[in-house]
């Protein structure tokens, strides 16, 4: 019943409100006189909420509302708004500040610091920059300059991948709203987005030949890793879009100064797989053995060389996806994890990797 | 004739306001927050009527599903504080956690590092979900950032670390990879605080 409500709500809103404002029918309440007076957005989309709570003042709240991430030729927009309760100048100016405390923290005289998360391809999307390295977004000259009603900000990102149907926006220091659809086109109509923009008074206009000629668009994509990790954290997985790394907690495939795997290993070696099966992909697993730095250099180099070789043997006939190539190395005490000044760090650094990378990402 | 036009005209005008009645019922419904406990998104209107739906305000404070008392490290005392889960949902991509951290002091400071996994970094990386079933834990995923200036550390799909809180408390979240299909409650472990076992809702 939700969702045929919903349903109605979003193709019928649009005509009943025209109609009753033919027939002077009041569908709302009266309008908020902190509401902009000249609308030229009669049907304001929203695709997404989260709320900010300013730091230094935790009664004050900001409310962000995603009015779109939309595709423009060679970039990606966000429109989004920000609203304080009316009396609120306070918290809005608290709540961008160039700092880290700040948690919606300005870069120089712009604020794009949002980004955008498509968890499905484990990839993060940073704001595009100017040649002075200035984010492509809203200049501070727009930001919010008292409470009562949403203001109106963009930012601007590289291309999204034709596949991404939906993205999470991180907002300032982390605050999301989730599931934001993407789609084509910029809002209109627009305006200057040098000064504040009441929402509903229109949308910041976008420069999109400066998208189009962004600088090295690509750095502003970082590959996002996850990690996961059973209760004792003897299997850890971090996940990457081009890679997936499983490490295998040495203390319980081996005894000290052994190579040979223990009872308890095959349950541990059988998770490794199972990621691996999971992805039903040709491609690359490296078995790669590592050691703390207790005993000596070469010692440690070639117990790590050994307990690889071991964990690949048991990895080896357990993996069912075809056109899989294995191999198996040793690194010693070269790659720490932690540090080996304590014995948790220690501990950690003891581990056989499990390293697997599709075909279509190697 | 002039009365048949007269029907229709009044015909069509019932007809409108029975729609308008209907529509302005609807958004009082009882479908007005979304599967993350927030006010519904999709929706759109004119900006008084956005305006007077989402502007924060006391009555619309989100309301928590689960929560628990424990302590934080602050000036170097610990002190009583409330970890109240507000949402957990996901979906195919991902899975997200939305908490609110409070204190019954107003301006109760937060040591720097006491949620976070990465030494000397204000964020909230140490906040995992835990699944006891699949014995499987998630944290929040970590990318490197081009501009450093305005992060430490490696940054977070996870909210920055508030430097103080209070009664109303600040409200945190933190995005995870998906989960799997089958898990149905999971808990929330926030570091000074006891496991909160919260149900998973599904987009």
């Amino acid at each position: 019943m939700g969702s045929l409500r919903q349903m109605f709500r979003a193709r019928f809103a649009g005509r009943v409100a025209a109609a009753a404002a033919v027939t002077g029918l009041l569908l709302t309440e009266p309008v908020l006189s902190a509401a902009p007076s000249a609308a030229a957005v009669a049907d304001i989309p929203v695709v997404g909420t989260t709320s900010i709570a300013v730091s230094s003042s935790a009664t004050a709240r900001v409310q962000v509302l995603v009015h779109g991430v939309r595709r423009v030729p060679g970039g990606t927009v966000l429109y989004y708004s920000l609203g304080a309760p009316a009396g609120s100048q306070v918290a809005l100016s608290q709540l961008s500040q160039p700092n880290q405390q700040a948690r919606f923290p300005l870069r120089g005289q712009r604020t794009g610091t949002n980004f955008l998360i498509d968890g499905a391809s484990s990839t993060v999307y940073e704001s595009l920059v100017d040649a002075q390295d200035n984010t492509l977004s809203s200049p501070l000259s727009a930001w919010p300059q008292q409470g009562g009603t949403f203001y109106v900000l963009y930012q601007a990102f590289p291309e999204l991948p034709a596949g991404v149907g939906f993205v999470d926006v991180q907002v300032g220091h982390g605050d999301v709203a989730t599931h934001v659809p993407v789609q084509s086109g910029p809002l209109q109509p627009a305006v200057s987005g040098d000064r504040p923009i009441a929402l509903g008074a229109g949308w910041p206009a976008v420069d999109t030949a400066a998208i189009g000629s962004s600088v090295q668009p690509a750095k502003s994509i970082h590959p996002l890793q996850t990690v996961s990790s059973d209760k004792d954290k003897t299997v850890t997985t971090r996940q990457e879009p081009k890679k997936v790394t499983v490490d295998l907690a040495s203390d319980v495939l081996f005894a000290v100064d052994s190579a040979t795997l223990s009872s308890r290993a095959q349950a541990q070696v059988a998770k490794a797989v199972a990621t691996i099966n999971a992805r039903a992909a040709a491609g690359q697993v490296q078995v790669v053995g590592h050691t703390d730095s207790t005993a000596s250099d070469s010692y440690n180099l070639d117990l790590s060389r050994r307990r690889a070789a071991a964990v690949l043997a048991a990895v080896k006939p357990k993996v069912t996806v075809s056109g899989v190539t294995f191999s198996a190395q040793g690194r010693g005490e070269s790659d720490p994890v932690e540090s080996n000044s304590s014995s948790e760090g220690r501990a950690a650094n003891r581990r056989v990797s499990i390293v697997f990378t599709p075909k279509s990402a190697s | 004739m002039r009365g048949l036009r007269a029907v229709v005209l009044l015909v069509l005008v019932l007809v409108l306001v029975a729609a308008a009645v209907w529509f302005a019922v609807l958004r009082g419904g009882d479908d007005t927050t979304t599967p993350d406990g927030r006010a519904p998104a999709g929706d759109g209107g004119n900006a008084a009527e956005i305006t007077k739906r989402y502007l924060p305000t006391a009555a619309n404070a989100d309301q928590p599903v689960a929560g628990a008392d424990g302590t934080i490290s602050s000036d170097v005392a610990k002190v009583p504080a409330r970890a109240d889960v507000l949402a957990l949902v996901a979906d195919d991509a991902s899975t997200t956690v939305r908490w609110r951290l409070s204190t019954a002091a107003a301006g109760t400071s937060v040591d720097p590092g006491l949620l976070s996994n990465t030494r000397g970094a204000p964020d909230t990386s140490a906040v995992s979900l835990y699944s006891p079933e699949q014995d499987l834990e998630l944290y929040p995923g970590h990318w490197t950032a081009t501009d450093t200036s305005i992060t430490l550390g490696a940054p977070c799909t996870c909210s920055k670390q508030p430097f103080e809180t209070g009664p109303a408390g600040v409200e945190l979240s933190g995005v995870y990879q998906a989960l799997p299909d089958d898990v149905a409650s999971i808990q929330v472990k926030i570091p000074g605080f006891p496991a909160i076992t919260v149900p998973v809702t599904r987009r």
